[in-house]
């Protein structure tokens, strides 16, 4: 571990100059570094941290637009409250302070423990802010085992991560010298021969911890681009070669490729046989399936998955950035594990430039801190805990599609009230049918909203609003894999109103409820425990600015990938498990697979007929995370209204044009966007926005703010969750799309 | 690496499209691809005054016509350009002669 | 080929040989012409072609008659502002000096760069208008000259300008008087030319104090900041010129304010100075055989010619000698008084397309005829209309011409058309008047081949041959500044101009004559919000029309994919927040409606215009489209001219509204509504 060279804080001219980082609020998925001005108490403008290893200097739209975001004259100040009677009122708010708050959730809450029982509690966490430990800790301190999303199939990041761990003992990432202090000029990195880019648009979306630029710069440097998307991106224009699948059949192309690669016999047989489990069983695997067929359901040229597979296995090290879309489908997780398979084969794993195990540079596991606190029985009412083993491990979220019938029929019980952490379900996340989802939430008796801003859900269903710190404002810790940083109110910053962070709101709180879960006096003590077993301190890391994790290769070699110290892996066989043994354990299938999506063209032939439009949804754009930012004019100004992106060609057979407003329909419901006429997808083919909402118009007219019907949580059907309780064909969605009539937009 | 860079002085561009279409006979391009591209940004006020501007982009068509060049021609974009802004230098040359073109200049090297 | 009358506006087309075609054409006008007399026949021309130059000579050298006119309203193109060098001058078209007369252009020891042009209504970088070259202004700008532009729209050249005085539309003479006012008033006019060579400043003066900048900045929305500016700035910085267009020949008012301009850079001393306006005296070169060819016919028919004694500038051996008014033509048409028109040869024009306003007029009064030809490299509305004979043209490039900028009226070059390849079955127009006059009119008609018929023109002045011409491709003749200090701008010899007083008329001897003011006035356009406040409730937008495209030249080459493909529908300019007023957006289709008629043309919303303007395209016709009458290939469906007024012309028998009238404006679904 080392520091980074530069102090904390200085003066520059009338400035007041602060390194920190951007977490949170606003959200986001990344940790990059930036220098902080502030002038007269306000602040006035933030900058890249040059010397920041994760970004270098580098940021994008929505921290240059962060001053606009922190001054924004909407941000909540202070605590409010309102009559849940009068839900849906903007007039109804009435300012209280934080102890008749916290009084009126505690006494709410207990109210509700004591009349239902606590498990009738739910904690919302969403994603990309602060808030996760937060959330769950809060809630198991309040006696209830839920921490809630209604995302189906918690189709974000979980099945990539519950693969990795299935299959090789810990999450992997691409090694784009993100690890290295001194990045390319480590002696003993490489680069990349091959960067496989896979179903995911890094320069727009940083996501996961893995800041785009990153392969934007090996690319610089030579390494070979391949890119996996249906969608042709902007690194898809500028690969060595592009495969355009169908959407949500990734693992069709995923396990042709690992055929090639075995049929032409391109992998390293001597790696394989000293470091994996199962390749017998896995060339069984692959003998089932028929190459011409997997590339015919997945829409692209035989030719062109044979070459992928050759560049693929002819990279001395190749390394793969697997995206959201394998969350986003059934059966992703088979495509992961082929993956996998194809990173160990061609012995790319834990080698330079290759895939590699990063961890933080602490030990900081943060997810699902207290659970095992909870008594038994209490635990074992977390949503999916029998019917899905994988849903114990990692985050410990309730499972969403079941969770959702649950509360629908209020068996075995109904949810009485809930509270939110970075959260704005109206518009995100609510991918389990918003209009099944909006009156599950509605019904709760009691709901409490933690946010830096009025948004559609706070007005919505909001009975409290407890008002976020952001980023600038509070003290926090970040812990990425590439490594981690702690942040404190920046210098001379005149914090407007009573925010608090969403850790200090979770602490007051959780300390009400359960003082021995909570026995901190402030949070700073919080972070000093969740750091205290790598003998540190929250100080120490916040004057450290950045901590590297350090980073050695071939380490199944030397022993420092298992807790006993032997060679090999950390898993149950020792190896790289090709076949997870885990998995089988568990009752899952545990080796690579592929499976059609719920619906399809193949899958409900006569479906697809009625509507023939595949719809992709939640593609990033830079500008706005999420649901937020669309009241940044800076940054609303670059696309001010919600896209479809329609093929061209089809789109002018169609009749449609650039700005014509559209319906997205399909057999459970409909949305709409703005037509956006571009090549850049396949013929007969879709793909809308996410997190929608209108800022700027009255509550008065539409507490929703607009939001329902741009939402594309309106057609994506529940119930369909992958074999785990994992995975959801949220990005392949049987769609017509025809014109709104006049007065429908 | 080229031979030679095109510098084009984009404030004099007017938005004739002549280099568009001479382009497109030299290189014998049909119309549903392009070998320089003119593109457009504003009229808007900037500053209380207006801003408008043309900037021709070549395309990976172009290789800066190296046979008309070697045979002492001009490029067609170059030798037709009717407000006379673009230039292809000798790519060792190019910032000396972008600084004598003043503000306003970009360049392209294919 | 020919069609058979009965057949107008159907795809009913014979092919025949020449000898077929002319043989028709003999047999139909030596009866018309036996039975109805030789002024039943009569030639329309268009604009931008060679024939232009032989027009005239169709008319009264081939087929004997004294009628030969346009279809523009008004003669709205190049003749009024012809008028004002005639009148004012004594001399051809005062053009902005680019050294185009120099074979070594800028470098010329004589030449200076002007300090400031100013740019009046005229967007020479896409439209070259009228033989100037239209990105000499770049070469100019990179040799240090500024720019003053005068235009409703803000034309890229607006953006790199000093000063952009955005008027509204047709108050040009508004302008041009406050101008005069800033500059009089403020004494920065050259004293020395006023006193030597001007006449009637002190009148000038009186009337251009009656338009202080506020009220110009009251009628014509430019602001009396940016007015006096500008007027500063082109008084005070000798030399300065003037580059004016076609937008003061599209306005009642535009004589006037031709007048005043012209009168502004008099004042200011940059008349026939390096950098300043070049003069020369009009028709030379092949002007012989072109209006002089009217002294051929019997004096009985002399007379015959169609005007109105009333328009004097345009019938008193106006700049277009004896052209017939176009607008009294399509009204002869309609009542066959004085007497009935049979005949028709259209001449380089698709009036339906382009030129004539309320087109639909034109195609009943024109359907009239008996007999009609025309000759023309494509197909078009008018030809498809009308047309009983239609004659194919070769191209340039495929037959033997000359060139002739400016028509004769300030021309700095005469160039050769030389044939680079064969075109088999088509002829130039010049082949064809030959072969026409041969037959009709032989004792005109000596020469065999254009060649000896360019020899013999060219040598009315020179000593040279075509052949010479063609193989030094241009001849370029001298120029001299100052002409009027050395006797060279009058037939006479003396010093001075070739007007009544010998002098630049700042106030007009000859126009008292025709019942006209002898001094430069701002009248309101016929319809405005000062003129009509009741039209414009329910047309609440003013509508300008004619900004060029560069890719096209009128309603040509609407048929060639690559220009076609960089601009492929006609565009209306609507402001931002105009567009959002109503609806539209980028890319929409887009009714445009007035008490005339109606069009329609897909919405560019842009800043480049005014939010109570809106501008639209024209020339617009769809060669994809069904030929055949009723659709005539969409000639109805964009054509602004549907709006533009017939015969609401200026005093002096020039000038309509093309450029200012009025409308309004709502989204339809597409180019048929």
């Amino acid at each position: 571990m080392s520091k980074t060279p530069l102090p904390t804080s200085w003066k520059e001219g009338d400035y007041t100059v602060t390194r920190t980082t951007a977490w949170s609020a606003p959200g986001c998925h990344a940790g990059c570094g930036i220098v902080c001005y502030v002038k007269d108490g306000k602040l006035e403008k933030v900058e890249g941290d040059h010397a920041h290893p994760f970004n270098q200097g580098h940021i994008c739209p929505r921290c240059a637009a962060l001053p606009d975001v922190v001054n924004s004259p909407d941000r909540l100040l202070y605590p409010m409250k309102r009559d849940p009677s009068k839900r849906g009122d903007p007039d109804a708010w009435e300012q209280i302070t934080w102890d008749e708050a916290l009084d009126l959730i505690y006494n709410e809450f207990t109210r509700i423990t004591n009349e239902y029982g606590a498990y009738t509690l739910q904690s919302f966490c969403g994603t990309g802010r602060d808030i996760l430990w937060q959330s769950q800790r809060l809630a198991y301190a309040m006696g209830t085992p839920h921490v809630v999303s209604y995302f189906s199939g918690l189709a974000c990041w979980m099945p990539r991560l519950v693969s990795y761990n299935a299959c090789t003992g810990d999450y992997m990432m691409p090694d784009c010298s993100e690890c290295h202090e001194d990045r390319f000029d480590n002696p003993t990195y490489q680069l990349p021969e091959v960067i496989f880019n896979w179903g995911c648009n890094p320069v727009s979306s940083s996501s996961d911890g893995f800041f785009g630029d990153w392969i934007v710069q090996c690319v610089k440097r030579g390494s070979k681009l391949v890119v996996i998307d249906p969608r042709l991106t902007w690194m898809a224009a500028r690969a060595d070669l592009w495969l355009q699948p169908r959407p949500a059949v990734d693992s069709a192309i995923a396990m042709a490729m690992l055929k090639v690669i075995i049929d032409e016999d391109l992998y390293d047989h001597d790696w394989t046989d000293r470091w994996t489990y199962g390749f017998e069983a896995l060339v069984e695997r692959c003998n089932e399936y028929d190459l011409d067929h997997l590339c015919e359901v997945a829409w692209v040229p035989k030719e062109k998955v044979i070459e992928a597979a050759r560049i693929f296995a002819a990279g001395k090290h190749t390394c793969v950035q697997l995206g959201l879309s394998f969350d986003m489908q059934r059966h992703g997780i088979g495509g992961v594990r082929a993956v996998i398979a194809m990173l160990a084969i061609c012995n790319d794993i834990d080698q330079p430039g290759g895939q590699i195990f990063t961890a933080p540079p602490y030990d900081f596991s943060y997810f699902s801190w207290g659970f095992k606190e909870l008594p038994e029985e209490i635990q074992k009412q977390l949503v999916g805990y029998d019917e899905y083993p994988f849903i114990r491990m990692g985050m410990v979220l309730d499972q969403p599609d079941l969770q959702l019938v649950q509360a629908e029929k209020e068996e075995p019980y109904a949810y009485r009230g809930a509270i939110m952490f970075g959260t704005n379900p109206m518009c995100c996340m609510s991918n389990a049918d918003l209009s099944r989802v909006y009156p599950v939430i509605q019904k709760l008796e009691f709901i409490a909203i933690c946010d830096w801003r009025m948004t559609p859900s706070i007005q919505t269903f909001g009975d409290v609003a407890l008002p976020v710190a952001m980023n600038v404002e509070k003290l926090g810790m970040i812990a990425k894999r590439t490594g981690a940083c702690a942040m404190s109110p920046i210098e001379g910053l005149e914090i407007k109103g009573e925010p608090k962070s969403d850790a200090e709101i979770a602490l007051l709180l959780g300390s009400r409820f359960n003082k021995d879960m909570w026995p901190w006096a402030n949070t700073e003590e919080v972070y000093d425990e969740l750091v205290k077993k790598s003998g540190m301190k929250w100080r120490d890391i916040r004057e450290a600015n950045w901590l590297y994790p350090g980073l050695e290769y071939r380490r199944y070699e030397t022993g420092k990938l298992r807790k006993d110290g032997q060679p090999g892996f950390n898993t149950r066989t020792g190896r790289l498990e090709l076949y997870s043994v885990f998995a089988e354990s568990i009752g899952d299938n545990p080796l690579p697979y592929y499976d059609e999506p719920f619906y399809g063209p193949y899958t409900t032939p006569e479906l697809y007929k009625e509507y023939p439009v595949i719809t992709m949804t939640g593609t990033r754009n830079i500008y706005y995370f999420h649901s937020e930012h669309r009241d940044i004019g800076k940054l609303r100004e670059i696309q001010p209204d919600p896209l479809a992106e329609i093929n061209d060609v089809w789109g002018k057979e169609q009749g449609f044009r650039d700005g014509d407003w559209l319906w997205i329909e399909n057999h459970i419901g409909r949305m709409k966007h703005r037509a956006k006429l571009t090549p850049i997808i396949r013929y007969g083919m879709a793909n809308v926005n996410s997190g929608w909402w209108f800022p700027e118009m009255d509550p008065k007219e539409d507490p929703m703010y607009g939001c329902w019907d741009v939402n594309p949580n309106l057609i994506i059907e529940p119930g369909h969750q992958g074999p785990t309780g994992f995975g959801s064909d949220v990005k392949a969605v049987l769609t017509k799309i025809y014109k709104c009539e006049e007065g429908e937009y | 690496m080229s031979e030679y860079g095109m510098i084009i002085d984009y404030k004099y561009c007017t938005g004739c499209h002549t280099c568009e279409v001479a382009c497109r006979k030299e290189k014998d391009i049909p119309l549903d691809e392009w070998g320089i591209k003119l593109f457009e940004v504003g009229p808007d006020e900037l500053k209380g005054k207006w801003y408008w501007n043309f900037i021709p982009l070549p395309s990976d068509y172009c290789d800066l016509c190296h046979d008309r060049i070697k045979a002492g021609k001009k490029a067609s974009c170059e030798f037709h350009c009717l407000a006379n802004c673009i230039e292809i230098v000798r790519i060792e040359e190019l910032s000396a002669k972008m600084i004598e073109y003043g503000n306003s200049v970009t360049c392209f090297i294919p | 080929m020919i069609r058979d009358r009965k057949d107008r506006g159907k795809n009913a087309w014979k092919q025949v040989t020449w000898e077929e075609a002319l043989d028709l054409i003999e047999e139909k006008v030596n009866y018309i012409k036996e039975n109805y007399g030789a002024e039943a026949c009569f030639t329309i021309q268009g604009t931008g072609r060679e024939v232009i130059l032989y027009a005239p000579a169709y008319a009264s050298a081939v087929l004997g008659t004294p009628i030969f006119t346009t279809a523009l309203s008004g003669d709205s193109c190049y003749g009024p502002r012809c008028a004002v060098g005639d009148y004012q001058f004594g001399a051809g078209y005062p053009e902005l000096d680019y050294a185009a007369f120099f074979p070594d252009r800028y470098d010329n020891p004589q030449y200076e760069v002007p300090k400031y042009i100013l740019i009046w209504g005229k967007n020479p970088i896409y439209s070259s208008g009228d033989g100037f070259f239209g990105h000499a202004i770049i070469d100019l700008m990179k040799r240090g000259s500024k720019l003053i532009v005068v235009d409703p729209r803000v034309i890229w050249l607006a953006t790199r300008a000093d000063y952009h005085l955005q008027l509204r539309p047709s108050t040009d003479a508004a302008v041009a008087l406050g101008l005069l006012n800033v500059v009089i008033s403020e004494d920065l006019y050259d004293h020395d030319f006023v006193e030597n060579w001007c006449f009637g400043f002190k009148d000038l003066a009186k009337r251009a104090a009656e338009y202080p900048p506020e009220r110009v900045e009251e009628i014509s929305w430019v602001p009396k900041e940016t007015l006096i500016a500008a007027a500063r700035a082109f008084a005070t910085n000798a030399p300065s010129s003037v580059a004016w267009g076609l937008a003061l020949d599209m306005q009642a008012n535009g004589i006037q304010a031709g007048y005043a301009i012209m009168s502004l850079a008099a004042i200011c001393g940059y008349i026939d100075v390096p950098g300043g306006i070049t003069l020369t005296m009009p028709a030379s070169f092949m002007g012989k055989w072109r209006y002089d060819t009217f002294g051929f016919l019997p004096d009985e028919l002399k007379g015959k010619y169609i005007d109105d004694p009333s328009y004097g500038a345009h019938n008193a051996g106006s700049p277009q000698g004896h052209q017939s008014h176009p607008d009294l033509i399509v009204e002869m048409l309609e009542t066959e008084k004085p007497w009935k028109l049979r005949m028709l040869w259209i001449l380089g024009a698709n009036f339906l397309s382009a030129q004539g306003a309320m087109p639909r007029r034109f195609y009943e009064a024109y359907s009239k005829l008996d007999f009609v030809v025309t000759q023309d490299v494509f197909m078009n509305p008018t030809a498809m209309a009308l047309a009983d004979v239609m004659l194919p043209l070769t191209m340039v490039g495929e037959h033997e011409g000359i060139a002739l900028p400016h028509f004769g009226r300030n021309t700095h070059l005469l160039g050769a058309i030389n044939k680079a390849v064969d075109e088999g079955d088509c002829k130039s127009d010049v082949e064809i008047m030959i072969l026409a006059g041969k037959r009709l009119n032989p004792d005109l008609w000596p020469w065999d081949t254009p060649a000896e018929f360019f020899t013999s023109q060219i040598q009315t002045k020179y000593d040279w041959t075509f052949e010479d011409l063609q193989n030094d491709v241009i001849y370029q003749q001298e120029y001299v500044y100052k002409k009027y200090e050395k006797g060279l701008m009058r037939p006479d010899g003396k010093l001075g101009f070739n007007t009544p007083t010998g002098k630049v008329e700042l106030k007009s001897t000859i126009y008292p004559g025709w019942g006209e003011d002898a001094l430069p006035y701002f009248e309101e356009p016929l319809y405005g919000p000062n003129s009509s406040p009741m039209v414009m409730e329910e047309f609440p937008l003013i509508l300008t029309t004619g900004g060029r495209n560069i890719t096209f030249f009128h309603s040509e080459h609407r048929q060639i994919p690559s220009m076609r493909e960089i601009n492929p529908w006609p565009k209306v300019t609507i402001h931002p927040k105009t567009a959002a007023k109503y609806g539209i957006q980028n890319g929409d289709w887009v009714c445009i409606e007035n008490p005339m008629g109606s069009f329609i043309q897909k919405a560019k919303v842009a800043k480049e215009v005014d939010p109570r303007v809106v501008h639209a395209e024209h020339g617009w016709w769809f060669p994809e489209q069904d030929a055949e009458v009723p659709n005539l290939f969409g000639a109805f469906k964009s054509n602004p001219n549907l709006c533009v007024p017939q015969k609401k012309i200026g005093k002096l028998g020039y000038g309509a509204p093309y450029k200012g009238i009025v409308c309004k404006i709502y989204k339809v679904d597409g180019l048929d509504g």
